[in-house]
Order: structure tokens, then C-alpha cells, then sequence
């Protein structure tokens, strides 16, 4: 099963520190485009996290050694000739991206480069993210090919890291491509259901950090961010807006959940691809609180399957949302 | 405490329980009465009294009912059962570092949840109490066989002997999460040691096996205090050490169990409490273990309250609190039995 974004949060903030590099963090510059000198003519200078990186303008063996950064990489049509090993959650991921990654060499688990196994597969570059990659790691990675780690604004910011990535890979066409794609979707279930959407009050619920908890996807989250800022569907009065821990979600005590979700009238949570959720999220829900819920009570809460990491699937959870949930309300 | 100054030297007067027990039952009602009473919900004196004498069905009779009783009953439970059991710990081994982790007991209810989440997809948390239950009683029983039964056991080589075993199981247990991170959630969430998130019903079933454990303390508490003597005067003054010994260990697997159980691993109370209370009652086993049985509590609910109020409404694992609050207690109960050891005042 793959984890959800609420689990790999949570995994990130106990593998890497520096949330503060987000806020350091700087696109590539395509005007920084170099077409000589030191670099000579088949490199491009572009800006990273950690400063000007030189790299192949054209690189044709591509290392993707966060969690999210294959699928990122992926949806700009460039393959992967190494990832960390997905075997735990593959079950998860859909037959394109399983056969996108399978013959990538295996390089590391979460959080965890196997810096040997990575200088074996010999990639020409590597992309990773700030979130994953502090600076010690982007040295030692750097030792064995030119490295770009990006960072967005924060953990939700899919769209500045992928233009960053797309940036450095020499592939920011296919990116434009697939930004004009989701736009053009978004904005066409935007008006197709604006009724729906203007008619209810949302939340993306999850698992919380400890037994008794539960979480809410904040706008700074991946899905928080398309869901609030990219689709407009409005958060209920009660759930907070943003917290200063950089997550993207936030974890309470479930004698919140009232407060919290108070005046939601569509709850949507993450599902596993078999239509089952995690037992703790179905322990959130299974609670009294919950259940005395407006969403509860009306049947309103929707499991997607689909993790936003990219626009392509952004898009493809906008299909989900609009299969799922915005037709069927719209009856 | 108190102490005399008699002939140059301090003598310690232990306080009579006239005076202390009165204190100590205060303070459990009063942790019990912040833990219902304190949450990341603001509740008016109406809304909980009509709550606990007459609910409902309302947002606020749900809160109490099903939030704060089951996480106040964990509580009791949990921090009265762990808390005895380090008093029965350190006087079995007569190691003043025993806790429930020593003999395995935490590592080998751990393995046994893992066990549950990956190989048997057990994702109920009521059936994963039962396993983590048996997990304790199986490790705890293989401590026992390998190092204390046969020739040349011995206080030192149980000890060893479950840290070994705990050692090997929380590798296993680490190694099955890392499998699956389906587990590694789970166990995430078990492992963190904290008392919401279970049912009414499991905080009662909780409350009553941790109440047998009790029991069982009360009938071998006489030779623990023997034992707590060392093994040889235990002898000589008639003591039945074996079964004194068995007595002690089965009391260990059933209050740690059902504490490990129901609130995951929680450090400290069971080293803290028993090593806090030696300080004002001195070595008394049976005052040791009735007071354990009072203020383990005290300390569980007082921390789980803390953590809900520090960073509301957001909170921080009441095992994670119980060490920040457990450390420098201890380190000021070593620091200040140093200085008695040097002859000054206490």
C-alpha cells in the first residue's frame, strides 16, 4: 500500500529537519541559462536549493531519489534510471508508473540513499527533494553527479517544484503542456460544477499523529493546495487555514472534530486503491463525534485514491473528485 | 518529608499515612477530576455534570463519554498498574534501573502488535490489546525459562536475559514495520504510548484485568517485603521465596501487559514513581506498592493533562511527556541522595 501524504509527512518530518529550507529555496532560473563558458556548451546553470548547480542540458540518465520526485519526473515524459525501492508500496501506484519504475535501479529506501547503489546506476543527474535531501546529503550526492534539490515555497507548492524540476531537466515544454492540460480541466469542472462547489463547505480529513487524533490537510498541503487555492472550494469555518510547522496538515484531538468540521457538507479522506481506508482513518470515522458529523450523517464523505504530486495527477484526482463526488452531488 | 537533627546527623522521619494517605487519594481525585474536566474543548461545570449524570447524546456528552472517561480510566489503569509493577520489578531483580521494559515485557507486546498489523492485517485496536496482552505474557514467560529457572539462575542473568530478548524483539518488530509501512503506520501510532483513541469498552476491560493484577499484588505483597530483604533473610525469616517470586512475576506479566496494552509503551512512571515514593516512605514494600498503586496515576493523568493543554488544542504523546516530566525528577532524586550520602541535610 502505498503511504498516504499524511504518513509520508509524518515520515518526513522524522527523517529531515530544515523545513526552513523551503522558504530559501529558489526556482532555477531559466534566464541563468548558460550556452558556454566553464560549463561548456551542452550544460544549462540553473539555481537550486542549495545554490547554482551546472548540469546536462539535455540529461538523458535521470536519478529520482525522493518519494514523490519519479512521478514528478515522470509527468514531465523524462525516464528514471534510479528511485528509491517502492516494492512495500507498489500495490499502490497505478500500472503506468509501476512500469515507469521497473527497471530503474533501486537506490534506498524513504529517506535513506543507498549513495553506492545511486553511483552504480550513473546517472548524469540527480533530483531530489529539500523536504528529503538536507545539504549534507546534497554534497555527498553532488560528489557523484551534478544534484538539483528543490524546494517550492512549501510541502504542497507541486507546482513550483515541478516547474523547477522541469526547469533543470531541460523539459519545460512538456511541462507547459501538462500545466495548460490540468488548467484547462480545473477550469472546466470549476464551471461545469460551480453549483456543487459553491454550494458546500469542504475538509480533507485524515489519520492524526497519535491515537485519538485526527488530521486536516491544510492549504500548504499538496491536496489542501489544490483542493483550496486551485479548485476554490471553500474550507468550513472551522478549520484552520495554516500553521507556522511547515507539514502542510494539521493533527488534533478528536474532541475537535465538532469545532473543526462544524458546517462541512462534503468530507473527502484518502483511500486505498481496493476501496478500503486505513484502519485509522476508518477509526476516525467509526468515532461517535464523527458520526453525529452533518458529512456522517448525510453519507457526504468521499475516499479518493489519487496522490497530487504533479499536474498530471492533479488532473487525475480532478477526475476522481468529479466521478466521485461532484456529479453524484450534482444529481 | 521531614527531617531531625540528632546528634550531628539527620535522620529522616517518615510521614505517617494518617497524613499522607488522605493527601495522596486528594490528588488522584483531583488528576481525575482535571482529566475529565480538561480538554482541548472548553466545557462548562453544567455541560459535564449533565454529561456524567445524564447524557443525551449531545456533542459535549460524547466528548465526556467516549473521549475523556475511556482516556481517564487508561489512565488509572495504566499508570497504577505500571507503576506497582516497577515497585515489583526492582525488588524481584534488585536493580533500582527495573522497569516494565526490563523483563521484555514492552518488546514483546510491541513484536506481538506488529505481528498482529502485518501477518494477520489486524487492524482493530481492541483486537490488538489482546495480542499485545499475550505478546508481554510470552516474552515475559521466556525471560523467566532462559534466565530464571534451572542451575545458575539468578537475579543478574533474568536481567540480562530481558534486555537481550527485548533488544532481539524490538529488532524484529523494527524490522516488520520497515516491511510494511501499512505496520509501521500502525505501530506508529500504538508505539507512541497514549491514552485516547480507545473505547469505552477496552478502557473498562482495561480497568479490570489491571484491577486482578492488583489483587494478586495484595495476596503476595507479604513476601515481596520479604524479599525485598534479600533472598537469604527471606529464607531464614521463613519467607516462601519461589513462590513469592512467581507470585511477582505473574503480576508483572498482567499489570504490564494490560497497561502496554491499552497505552503502549509508556516510560518512566514505572521507575520514576517507585524510586520518587523510596524518597519520602524509605524501602516499606507494602507502603511502596499501596502508594504506587495512588499516585501512578497521579502522574499519568497529570502528564496526559499537560500534554492536552500545552499546545492546544494540538497535544504531545503522553509518553513523550512522562519522560520530559520523569528525567529531571529522577535526576534530582539521584543529586539529592547524593547529598545524603554525604551527610547533608535533606
Amino acid at each position: 500500500m502505498r503511504p498516504s501524504p499524511r504518513l509520508r509527512a509524518a515520515l518526513a518530518a522524522a527523517v529531515i529537519a530544515p523545513l526552513v529550507l523551503a522558504a530559501t529555496a529558489c526556482a532555477p532560473d531559466a534566464d541563468s541559462t548558460s550556452d558556454g563558458g566553464a560549463a561548456g556548451a551542452d550544460t544549462i546553470i540553473v539555481d537550486s536549493v542549495y545554490g547554482e548547480v551546472t548540469v546536462p542540458a539535455a540529461p538523458e540518465r535521470v536519478a529520482a531519489i525522493s518519494y514523490d520526485t519519479p512521478w514528478q519526473v515522470m509527468s514531465l515524459d523524462l525516464p528514471v534510471v534510479a528511485a528509491i525501492d517502492y516494492t512495500q508500496w507498489i500495490d499502490g501506484y497505478t500500472e503506468d508508473q509501476q512500469a515507469y519504475i521497473a527497471d530503474a535501479a533501486k537506490v534506498g529506501s524513504y529517506g535513506e540513499v543507498n549513495f553506492e547503489a545511486l553511483a552504480g546506476a550513473a546517472p548524469d543527474v540527480i533530483v531530489g527533494d529539500a523536504y528529503e535531501v538536507d545539504e549534507a546529503t546534497f554534497t555527498r550526492l553532488s560528489e557523484i553527479a551534478p544534484t538539483v534539490i528543490v524546494g517550492g515555497d512549501e510541502r504542497g507548492d507541486w507546482q513550483s517544484i515541478t516547474e523547477d524540476l522541469a526547469t533543470a531537466l531541460g523539459a519545460h515544454d512538456t511541462w507547459e503542456e501538462a500545466k495548460a492540460s490540468y488548467e484547462a480541466r480545473r477550469d472546466e469542472v470549476k464551471e461545469q460544477y460551480a453549483d456543487v462547489i459553491a454550494a458546500n463547505t469542504w475538509a480533507n480529513f485524515s489519520l492524526g499523529n497519535e491515537a485519538g487524533q485526527f488530521s486536516i490537510q491544510l492549504p500548504s498541503g499538496s491536496t489542501g493546495n489544490l483542493i483550496v487555492n486551485e479548485m476554490g472550494l471553500a474550507y468550513g469555518d472551522g478549520i484552520p487555514l495554516d500553521t507556522d510547522d511547515g507539514a502542510g496538515y494539521v493533527s488534533l484531538p478528536l474532541e475537535q472534530i465538532g469545532t473543526v468540521l462544524d458546517g462541512v457538507t462534503v468530507g473527502l479522506t484518502y483511500e486505498n486503491p481496493d476501496g478500503t481506508k486505513m484502519p485509522a482513518i476508518q477509526d476516525v470515522i467509526d468515532s461517535s463525534l464523527f458520526q453525529q458529523l452533518e458529512i456522517a450523517k448525510t453519507e457526504r464523505v468521499y475516499g479518493l485514491v489519487s496522490n497530487v504530486t504533479d499536474y498530471r495527477t492533479a488532473e487525475e484526482w480532478i477526475d476522481e473528485l468529479t466521478a466521485k463526488v461532484l456529479e453524484p452531488l450534482s444529481q | 518529608m521531614t527531617t531531625l537533627a540528632t546528634g550531628g546527623r539527620w535522620k529522616l522521619r517518615r510521614p505517617p499515612d494518617a497524613v499522607v494517605l488522605p493527601i495522596v487519594v486528594l490528588l488522584l481525585l483531583t488528576a481525575v477530576a482535571a482529566s475529565i474536566a480538561v480538554g482541548s474543548r472548553a466545557l462548562t461545570f453544567d455541560e459535564l455534570f449533565a454529561a456524567l449524570t445524564a447524557p443525551t447524546g449531545t456533542e459535549t456528552d460524547l466528548i465526556v463519554r467516549d473521549v475523556r472517561l475511556p482516556r481517564t480510566f487508561i489512565g488509572i489503569a495504566a499508570g497504577s498498574a505500571l507503576a506497582v509493577a516497577g515497585v515489583i520489578m526492582q525488588t524481584l531483580t534488585r536493580n533500582p534501573l527495573a522497569e516494565p521494559g526490563l523483563l521484555g515485557v514492552n518488546a514483546g507486546a510491541s513484536f506481538a502488535v506488529a505481528i498482529a498489523i502485518v501477518v494477520l492485517r489486524v487492524g482493530d485496536f481492541g483486537a490488538t490489546m489482546w495480542f499485545a496482552f499475550l505478546g508481554a505474557a510470552l516474552a515475559s514467560a521466556l525471560v523467566a525459562v532462559i534466565g530464571g529457572v534451572g542451575r545458575g539462575a539468578s537475579i543478574g542473568r533474568l536481567t540480562l536475559t530481558g534486555v537481550a530478548i527485548g533488544a532481539v524483539l524490538s529488532a524484529a518488530t523494527a524490522a516488520l514495520s520497515l516491511i510494511d509501512p501499512h505496520a509501521y503506520q500502525s505501530l506508529r501510532l500504538w508505539g507512541a504510548g497514549a491514552l485516547g483513541g480507545r473505547s469505552f469498552d477496552a478502557a473498562v476491560l482495561t480497568l479490570l484485568v489491571v484491577a486482578v493484577g492488583l489483587v494478586l499484588v495484595v495476596l503476595i505483597a507479604p513476601g515481596l517485603g520479604l524479599l525485598a530483604l534479600g533472598e537469604d533473610t527471606a529464607r531464614a525469616l521463613g519467607g516462601q521465596v519461589g513462590a513469592a517470586r512467581l507470585g511477582g512475576f505473574l503480576a508483572i506479566v498482567v499489570l504490564c501487559g494490560a497497561a502496554t496494552a491499552a497505552a503502549g509503551p509508556i516510560a518512566f512512571v514505572g521507575l520514576l514513581v517507585p524510586h520518587a515514593l523510596r524518597a519520602v516512605f524509605g524501602p516499606d514494600t507494602r507502603r511502596l506498592l499501596i502508594y504506587s498503586a495512588l499516585a501512578g496515576p497521579i502522574l499519568l493523568l497529570g502528564a496526559d493533562v499537560l500534554c492536552g493543554v500545552l499546545i492546544a488544542p494540538r497535544s504531545i504523546p503522553v509518553g513523550v511527556m512522562t519522560a520530559f516530566l520523569g528525567a529531571p525528577v529522577l535526576v534530582a532524586l539521584v543529586l539529592s541522595r547524593r547529598v545524603q550520602a554525604e551527610g547533608a541535610p535533606s
